[in-house]
């Protein structure tokens, strides 16, 4: 008797919605197509509720009533697409800020000309702000320091040739790269003027970008 | 009082587009044009209460959203149509207005098209 009078009280709330729809439906010629699907609707509703008092799935699989338009990909996979290209752009743009910034990095430290710089590197965040700026300087140069040497064999060089022109020992780089390091790639050797110019260089580089100096960084690399 | 509002505004329009008419035909379809898309703008607002109460209805007997929504959008386009149409008819277009209204069919039967196959599937379902 409940399943009854629950049916017959959705019946009633439909006839009441389809007369107040009736009621908004326009005047003239559009009337009849709407007043069409406003009947389909009205047999749809009545026959939802019947189902739903019998517990049947008679309209459970219903298609999809918003599902009119065709050949275009949905909504999700046009915002994942955009969202991919987006950060492909940005990933781009970073890049080239960064090689733009390396280029500018390189001649702002050949300006000094004490040392020969080979390459600067510039490491930027998604921000576009500057992480850290690696220059590569050019070991020796030919006048000051035994050129094209690594650090082992300048220890060699420094034992046979005594006495030579600068009578200083080439500092050892070896003491930081430990016998690992030494054996993959031997540390060059660096004077101490030549490691003294590249700090002030370093910390020019520095000021110049407003960074800390500790995120300014050289290395120096046989030529 | 809205009414007022509304009546008031139309009668201002239909007396200048009248005077207007004998001087400036194209002027006079403008303003009707404006008038008529002012009293749709204020009338707008109010269509809202109506449509809370369907969806209370409509939630009461258990109809899916998305068949009230189909529904209003039909009516809209109805509503639409019929209010270009008329322009149109006012300008001396009624190939124009018979274009529109053509269109307006086309798109409330793209829209009606899921209702009949779910009411289709539905009734087929009946037969054992």
């Amino acid at each position: 008797m409940d399943v009854l009078r629950e049916l017959i009280q959705t019946i009633i709330v439909i006839v009441v919605l389809a007369v107040l729809v009736e009621m908004l439906l326009p005047g003239g010629d559009m009337r009849r197509y709407v007043k069409m699907v406003m009947g389909l609707l009205i047999i749809m509703a009545v026959m939802q509720a019947a189902a739903g008092v019998i517990h049947s799935d008679l309209v459970r699989d219903i298609p999809a009533v918003t599902a009119v338009d065709s050949g275009a990909p949905p909504l999700d996979d046009i915002m994942a697409a955009g969202q991919g290209l987006a950060r492909e752009d940005r990933e781009l743009a970073v890049q080239q800020y960064s090689k733009a910034l390396s280029g500018q990095v390189l001649a702002l430290a050949r300006m000094n000309g004490e040392l020969q710089v080979l390459d600067a590197r510039v490491t930027v965040d998604e921000n576009s702000a500057i992480e850290e700026i690696n220059i590569v300087f050019a070991a020796a140069d030919g006048d000051n320091t035994p050129s094209s040497q690594s650090a082992g064999d300048g220890a060699r060089q420094a034992d046979q040739d005594a006495g030579g022109d600068l009578g200083v020992q080439p500092v050892v780089v070896d003491i930081k790269g430990g016998d690992v390091a030494g054996k993959e790639s031997p540390a060059p050797a660096v004077t101490p003027e030549q490691e003294r110019a590249a700090a002030g260089q370093a910390a020019m580089v520095a000021e110049f970008y407003n960074l800390r100096r500790d995120q300014v960084k050289y290395e120096f690399r046989d030529l | 009082m809205d009414i007022l509002q509304v009546s008031g505004i139309a009668l201002t329009g239909a007396v200048l587009a009248v005077v207007l008419k004998q001087k400036s035909p194209p002027m006079a379809v403008l303003l009707s044009i404006a008038v008529g898309v002012v009293i749709f703008l204020l009338v707008l607002g109010k269509i809202g209460a109506v449509v809370d109460v369907l969806k209370q209805l409509s939630d009461r007997a258990d109809i899916s959203s998305v068949y009230l929504g189909t529904l209003l959008k039909i009516i809209g386009i109805a509503y639409i149509a019929d209010f270009i149409a008329q322009i149109c008819r006012d300008a001396d277009q009624g190939a124009f207005a018979t274009k529109v209204e053509l269109a307006a069919k086309v798109l409330v039967l793209v829209l009606a098209v899921p209702i009949m196959v779910a009411v289709l599937q539905a009734l087929l379902r009946l037969i054992p």
